[in-house]
């Protein structure tokens, strides 16, 4: 990993964190109330609306308080449990094999796609309203690779920058930026046709 | 880094609605701490972190703890000591507060010192023959006292 994120002092979840590990059972009630719609979120949108976030929302504060030892501040507490989030979405992504069923065609990393004219397989008219562009989205971000799709929610939704992508994907930030960039190539190519549509 | 004003990008991902923790997730989380046996039950247990000062007591109690150990590890030590000062004293006492020596206990120590001079001192060579000074004659009693609780 190329750039290393030192302890923040400022981190309220790092103060939470180090009250937890000193004894204090409290403080870990603290940070589920904290983090729990940050956790919940980032499986909402890794996992689709899949049955399994609210179970691995709890697996990831379970794994969390069995951290309790081993955790060392290194950067936000929000990373740590971004990158517990992370992986345990990723292992429930692979144990299932799903992929949601589209007739869109991702490659690989940086490879070629082969994109269907999106057009001729919705209507239009009903591509028109946010409910629509929300389902498009979650179908588009479903059909890119798990790692262009994690540093993309990452960025967009929570924020991270290219160095907190790299933290929890487990990856350089000259990587995570490479990565967000076909991401959004990737999905600027699904969703293209049906804004063409929304526009004619 | 696309830019946010002008990407439609950007408003499309806007679109993708999140999913709020359910109101019993704490709940469930804590029960199944329990059941895990991860954490005892703290239904009620009350934290005072809401801030940034408010770590305070988790890490006054990482203080507290060793404090508790040594107070307890002097009074255990106090008693021990205590305990050894009431047994009372034991030897005789030959010299008086004055630190003059009782007539009596002068020619107690002198037939002591009578008795050691009694004693026929050996020299350490002398009681350590080693075996390669056994002779030939010497094997016969040394196989008789090795055999000897065998029989």
């Amino acid at each position: 990993m190329e750039e290393r994120r030192t302890t923040e002092p400022d981190d309220q979840g790092v103060v939470w964190m180090q009250a937890f590990q000193a004894g204090d059972e409290a403080a870990f009630d603290q940070i589920v109330d904290a983090y729990q719609g940050l956790v919940f979120g980032v499986l909402r949108r890794l996992l689709g609306p899949s049955g399994w976030v609210e179970e691995m929302a709890q697996e990831t504060f379970v794994r969390l308080y069995r951290a309790r030892e081993r955790y060392a501040p290194a950067g936000k507490l929000s990373t740590f449990i971004y990158r517990i989030a992370y992986n345990l979405a990723l292992n429930r992504i692979r144990d299932e094999g799903r992929r949601p069923a589209s007739s869109l065609q991702f490659g690989k990393e940086g490879e070629e796609m082969v994109v269907p004219d999106a057009v001729e397989r919705t209507a239009p008219e009903a591509q028109s309203d946010s409910q629509d562009w929300a389902s498009l989205v979650e179908k588009g971000l479903a059909e890119l690779p798990e790692n262009q799709r994690a540093a993309l929610v990452f960025q967009h939704y929570d924020g991270l920058d290219l160095s907190e992508i790299g933290e929890v994907l487990g990856i350089s930030s000259k990587a995570a930026k490479s990565l967000l960039h076909r991401a959004r190539e990737n999905l600027r190519l699904y969703l293209q046709p049906f804004k063409d549509a929304e526009q004619d | 880094m696309q830019n946010k004003t002008k990407d439609w990008l950007e408003g499309a991902l806007d679109a993708l609605p999140t999913q709020p923790p359910s109101l019993a997730f704490r709940g469930d989380l804590q029960a199944r701490l329990q059941r895990e046996g991860l954490r005892a039950a703290t239904e009620g247990k009350q934290s005072n972190l809401g801030s940034g000062r408010s770590a305070e007591p988790g890490r006054v109690l990482a203080f507290v703890r060793p404090l508790l150990t040594a107070v307890a590890a002097v009074l255990l030590v106090t008693f021990g000591y205590q305990l050894g000062a009431d047994s009372g004293n034991h030897g005789t006492t030959m010299i008086d507060s004055s630190g003059a020596i009782a007539e009596a206990d002068l020619i107690d120590l002198y037939e002591m010192r009578d008795v050691i001079e009694s004693w026929e001192m050996t020299a350490d060579a002398e009681l350590e023959p080693g075996f390669q000074a056994i002779s030939a004659a010497d094997e016969t009693w040394i196989d008789e006292i090795l055999t000897d609780g065998q029989e």
